[in-house]
């Protein structure tokens, strides 16, 4: 019994501070999964935000406004929104797609040349090739006199929603680590 | 005794560190886990935006040009598109799979519906260049025809089916897939008066 020591004030302290050099790895690593797991959440919670005015753009906005976005009392051409978990910085572009070559003719549309229909309607003519060809001299001024409005208007418009994000009461440099930026086209349909 | 207690300290300290170990090893696992799931969802989203914008570029086609697209549809059956449908129901040429004049038409009439055809307007912005650029394309449009009534409100009135079919492509450095491609497939029916 007499051999038992017990451990001094000294050996106590060495192995306290040995433990807390070993602990700060440790919690650094253990803030940064916490911070990163927290940053993945204001991710997704942006995604669906920016998923949420893309879908309302396509779905419920009229075309015919010349601001796709502010065609919608819910959504602005940008704007700043606090998510539960998340702010959001957005703004939204809207262009009018041009046609790149010319301004009458470049969309592609076969033309047929009439041939009397086959019996019960089956299509077995033989010379069919020749009866197909591309129409190139077609003006969609002729095809869609009353919507088209000037020789760049093909009643498409692209869309660029670019969301920027940061979880709740970090940094405002956060904002622009890793934007989100979607884009799509809408019709006039 | 005391020499097995002084033999402790190591097995103790070994256990430690593999417990820890264990753990640290589970939670890096499943972060990495639900960023590539997270990463890959988004980028999927993207792409599926890109294809929605090919639904609509095929819907103004079809819109712009429905007669063209119904004859497309007809020649891609094996149906002659000038057959008055008044005259009985249209047979469907057996010869279509193998031949391919048959989808001449139709082929001319999607060859443009794609975003390099008619490409976005903010095409300088780096997602659409590169190795693996955002981009859409069609994959299949099919017109289908059908007669309705022969008497009533609706006689004479044909209805046009048309199904697009479009992919959507987009790319995100962080994420390991080389680029994620989305399927939207989107049917719709014209209705068309016969005078």
């Amino acid at each position: 019994m007499t051999t038992r020591r017990g451990m001094t004030l000294v050996e106590i302290m060495l192995a306290v501070l040995i433990m807390a050099f070993a602990l700060i790895p440790i919690a650094g690593f253990l803030s940064g999964s916490a911070k990163g797991t927290k940053s993945d959440k204001s991710e997704a919670e942006a995604m669906q935000f920016a998923c949420d005015i893309m879908d309302t753009i396509l779905m419920k906005v009229d075309f015919t406004s010349p601001d796709l976005a502010n065609n919608v009392p819910s959504i602005a051409s940008s704007a700043d929104v606090n998510l539960p978990q998340t702010q959001v910085k957005y703004t939204i572009e809207v262009l009018d797609v041009q046609i790149p070559d010319s301004a009458t003719t470049n969309f592609a549309v076969p033309k047929l040349d009439y041939h009397d229909p086959c019996a019960n309607g089956v299509e077995i003519n033989t010379d069919l090739a020749t009866k197909i060809s591309t129409d190139t001299s077609r003006s969609l001024f002729q095809v869609d006199k009353e919507k088209l409005t000037s020789a760049t208007d093909i009643d498409l418009k692209d869309i660029r929603l670019k969301v920027r994000w940061k979880p709740r009461g970090s940094d405002d440099k956060e904002y622009d680590v890793h934007p989100i930026i979607l884009y799509t086209r809408k019709a006039r349909l | 005794m005391n020499a097995f207690r002084k033999g402790m300290a190591i097995p103790l300290v070994l256990l430690f560190a593999m417990v820890f170990s264990v753990f640290m090893f589970s939670v890096v696992s499943t972060r990495t886990t639900v960023r590539k799931q997270s990463l890959a969802s988004q980028t999927q989203k993207k792409a599926y935006y890109m294809a929605m914008g090919a639904i609509q570029h095929a819907l103004l086609k079809l819109r712009l040009f429905p007669r063209e697209a119904y004859k497309s549809g007809s020649l891609a059956r094996g149906v002659c598109p000038y057959f008055n449908l008044h005259e009985g129901g249209a047979a469907i040429s057996s010869t279509v799979a193998a031949n391919n004049v048959y989808l001449q038409a139709m082929s001319i009439f999607q060859s443009d519906i794609n975003s390099t055809s008619v490409p976005f307007r903010f095409s300088t912005e780096t997602e659409f260049s590169g190795a693996h650029p955002w981009r859409y394309e069609i994959s299949s449009f099919s017109v289908s025809t059908y007669y309705t009534k022969t008497s009533g409100t609706e006689a004479g009135m044909i209805r046009e089916v048309a199904t697009v079919k479009c992919m959507g492509y987009s790319y995100d450095i962080r994420d390991s897939q080389q680029e994620r491609i989305e399927y939207v497939e989107k049917q719709v029916e014209l209705k068309r008066q016969i005078k």
